[in-house]
């Protein structure tokens, strides 16, 4: 058995370095990881095939654009501004309302138009992506379902599924906690609720690396649910992963409250913790594709 | 079947292999010719102390060059007195003066010396020399402290010698009686060669001033040698040895540690004769210490001794040498391959995430200059700085670019202040923190930077550990005088890495850190089965 477990065979959990040699890199190109790695050609793609993601607003590619910045802006109530190549959640700000002055966050805190302007730059400048040049995306807020809004009401709940071979092998659902600020990422302490893919149902609940039953601040159970959309979320997954070249894929995905399952983005490079959020190896379900 | 990266691997690995093999048995290698010599650096440091203010003239000795030893960089330096270096005799003195200076005040001498250990054979039938030039007239007489003429001392050696007929026989006598005969005992100040025989106990000098005055008496030159062992570092305590004139050289023994016509390397010379390590006239207190680490210098004229081989790294070596880089430069980069392989180890393996990718080894490298200690706590001070920085600045809002320009701006204006601080209270380790390179500051000051803002405090707590237990498992191994020497007689190995990195970069097994990630699988495995 230690032999079994030191050569990473024959035992369901699949580590970093299994994953990355025989997973990523076979089936994985580097020269299409810009599909996926940059959101609007993600949304263009997705688009193409009839998935529903957050409608594009304005993008700005250098500073120049950033001179009507205020105008441009003002037409719209309420918005994401991300980091076209942006990772893991950051550099994402999220406006809640508008006012006279200016925007309001999420938490009702306001947003002066300079800090608007301040992230736009950042973006611009690298700050998100490593320090190379980046796109700055102007898009729509989403609202989530109430099923979502339940759960935790302040910030974006969402849904990651691997997919291996165009096949969706596991899921989690993602909730922020008042320590993650609004973001769902598990490392950010959000809360990972593993899936059973074939009955949506929620198996088991992750909390800062420990098992838990209910949401440490809304009190919500998170065991035995029912998350709704799930054959409409598996077959998003499905039908764009027939159309990337990538084989080994997480998909993000929310609900809207009005649009239903939507994309978010895509990772070439999905993070291990799923298995300890599903409690299920991984290795063990990508050997059945 | 086999895959094609196995092969390749195999390739790299045995080139080396073969290699060596050539080498050792084709060409005559042969690694004792190629394995540079030993050395040291040595510092000594003195401390004055005067209550009011005096001119102040202090001498002592620096390291002679003989068959046993050689320096080869020297420097001394002090901000409050002048240094002077001059041939007395057969020693090097050097003098540190100053003009009415009151308080504390240091100074520092610095040597870089070759040293290896030596041996003379001392045969049997060695005759004695009957006539020595003039010169060595002063090395037969009798002195204050050397009393060749004492009669306690003259029939206590004929004694000794009586039934001894060669000159062998006869020092032989004489140096197992001060070696058995008179207790060693540990007390300061020196004792004369008379009172040594009557009290038949001593130090080292009077054990090497009675093992004089009975040689001379057989009418054989024979003087002191003042040094330092250097086996501990830092140390206050001087030694003393004796040296013979036998057949025109002058031959080591060392009555306190039984040395016979031989020395280890770890003798350092300082003076001949009987001295007194410092001299000084005015009152004033005075405190010193020597302190030492190994280093290794390259044998020269190896490029032309192998010259037959197709690739002749020494002739790279003396090139360095050539334009006075120091040889350590070298080192470094060819213990830099070695270094990364043991980093990839620790992180695809054991799972050791760090800052950056090389960072830690390139930290690691330049610890040689700043040492461990004072290096890894800048690398800390920077990070700490950083992250103070980072908190600070979120607050002013400031954009990405002047950000990062700002924390190092920060960071050299700490290194300035320590610096003023460091000098202006004596310490002149600080200065060697200029060998911590500005790259690495600037990369370490990025990586830190994301990875707080990304990944949160905990998260940087962890790299920063990470970091450092990686960086000081490769400085053992960049430091490793042992594969110093392997690389430099074998750069070929080079190449035996490039395989193990291949061997290691399709190692698909669990690095460590994931049977603590992922534990809930391996004890749940050990239930279910």
């Amino acid at each position: 058995m230690i032999d079994n477990i030191l050569t990473g065979h024959h035992s369901e959990v699949l580590g970093v370095n299994k994953r990355n040699l025989d997973y990523i890199y076979p089936n994985n190109g580097r020269r299409y990881f810009s599909l996926v790695d940059e959101k609007l050609r993600t949304k263009e793609i997705a688009a193409d095939l009839g998935v529903p993601v957050p409608r594009t607003y304005l993008t700005f590619k250098d500073f120049r654009e950033l001179i009507s910045f205020e105008d441009q802006i003002k037409a719209y109530e309420n918005f994401v501004i991300k980091p076209n190549k942006g990772h893991g959640g950051h550099g994402i700000l999220i406006i809640g309302d508008r006012t006279a002055n200016g925007y309001l966050d999420v938490h009702e805190n306001p947003l002066p138009f300079r800090k608007l302007k301040r992230q736009v730059s950042d973006i611009l400048m690298g700050a998100y992506s490593y320090g190379m040049n980046d796109t700055a995306v102007i898009e729509e807020r989403i609202f989530p379902s109430s099923f979502l809004m339940t759960l935790y009401p302040q910030g974006l709940a969402d849904i990651r599924i691997i997919s291996y071979m165009e096949q969706p092998i596991m899921g989690m659902l993602r909730i922020p906690t008042s320590l993650s600020e609004g973001k769902a990422n598990l490392h950010q302490r959000g809360i990972g609720v593993g899936l059973d893919l074939s009955t949506g149902k929620t198996i088991h609940a992750l909390y800062k690396g420990k098992s838990i039953t209910k949401h440490p601040d809304t009190h919500q159970d998170l065991i035995d649910l029912e998350l709704p959309f799930i054959k409409e979320i598996l077959d998003i997954c499905k039908i764009v992963a027939a159309k990337i070249p990538l084989k080994y894929l997480g998909f993000d995905l929310t609900l809207d409250e009005k649009i239903g399952p939507m994309l978010i983005e895509i990772n070439a490079r999905p993070g291990l913790e799923i298995q300890n959020v599903t409690q299920k190896g991984l290795l063990e379900v990508l050997k059945r594709v | 079947m086999l895959k094609k990266w196995y092969i390749i691997c195999l390739i790299f690995l045995f080139i080396p292999i073969i290699s060596i093999f050539l080498k050792i048995f084709y060409f005559d290698y042969e690694i004792s010719d190629v394995i540079p010599d030993k050395g040291y650096k040595l510092v000594l440091e003195i401390i004055s102390h005067t209550d009011s203010p005096k001119s102040i003239n202090i001498s002592t000795f620096a390291p002679i060059n003989n068959l046993k030893q050689r320096v080869l960089q020297e420097e001394g330096f002090s901000d409050a007195f002048n240094f002077r270096l001059q041939k007395e005799d057969n020693n090097r003195v050097m003098s540190w003066t100053a003009d009415r200076i009151i308080g504390e005040n240091k100074m520092r001498y610095t040597v870089k010396l070759k040293a290896r250990a030596i041996k003379y054979v001392f045969l049997p039938d060695t005759p004695i020399d009957a006539n020595y030039p003039p010169i060595m007239n002063k090395y037969l007489e009798s002195s204050e402290m050397i009393q060749t003429r004492s009669e306690a001392i003259q029939k206590k050696a004929q004694k000794l010698t009586k039934n001894k007929h060669t000159l062998y026989d006869k020092i032989k006598a004489i140096h197992n009686f001060v070696i058995k005969k008179i207790k060693y005992v540990n007390f300061s100040g020196g004792l004369d060669a008379e009172s040594t025989l009557q009290i038949l106990e001593a130090s080292c000098n009077g054990k090497s001033r009675l093992y004089v005055a009975m040689v001379r008496g057989l009418g054989v030159p024979a003087r002191l040698v003042g040094g330092i062992i250097l086996n501990r570092s830092p140390k206050k305590v001087t030694h003393q040895w004796v040296e013979i004139y036998l057949q025109g050289n002058w031959v080591p023994f060392c009555p306190t540690n039984n040395y016979f016509a031989e020395l280890p390397n770890r003798y350092i010379t300082l003076y001949y004769g009987d001295q007194v390590l410092f001299k000084y006239k005015s009152k004033i207190q005075l405190d010193y210490s020597y302190s030492f680490e190994k280093i290794t210098i390259p044998k020269t004229g190896l490029s032309n001794k192998f010259k037959d081989l197709p690739i002749n790294i020494f002739a790279i070596m003396e090139n360095f040498e050539k334009f006075n880089i120091s040889l350590n430069i070298f080192i470094y980069l060819l213990m830099l391959p070695l270094a990364a392989v043991i980093l990839v180890i620790l992180r695809n393996v054991f799972g050791l995430e760090t800052f950056g990718t090389f960072l830690p080894i390139l930290i690691a490298s330049v610890l040689g200059g700043t040492g461990v200690i004072l290096g890894i706590l800048l690398f800390f001070a920077i990070i700490f700085l950083v992250y103070l920085g980072n908190l600070l600045l979120s607050k002013l809002e400031i954009l990405y670019h002047p950000k990062m320009a700002i924390l190092l701006s920060l960071v050299i204006a700490v290194m300035i202040t320590v610096f003023y601080f460091g000098l202006l209270g004596k310490n002149y380790d600080v200065i060697s923190l200029v060998f911590f390179p500005v790259a690495i500051m600037a990369i370490t000051i990025n990586r830190v930077t994301i990875i707080m803002e990304e990944d949160g405090v905990k998260r940087l707590f962890v790299m920063t550990f990470n970091t450092i237990l990686v960086i000081l498992i490769s400085y053992y191994f960049i430091n490793s005088i042992f594969l110093q020497l392997m690389m430099l007689s074998f750069p070929e190995l080079i190449s035996f890495f490039i395989g193990l990195n291949i061997l290691i970069g399709r190692w698909s097994g669990f690095r460590l850190t994931e049977f603590i990630r992922f534990r809930g699988f391996f004890m749940r495995q050990q239930y279910d089965r």
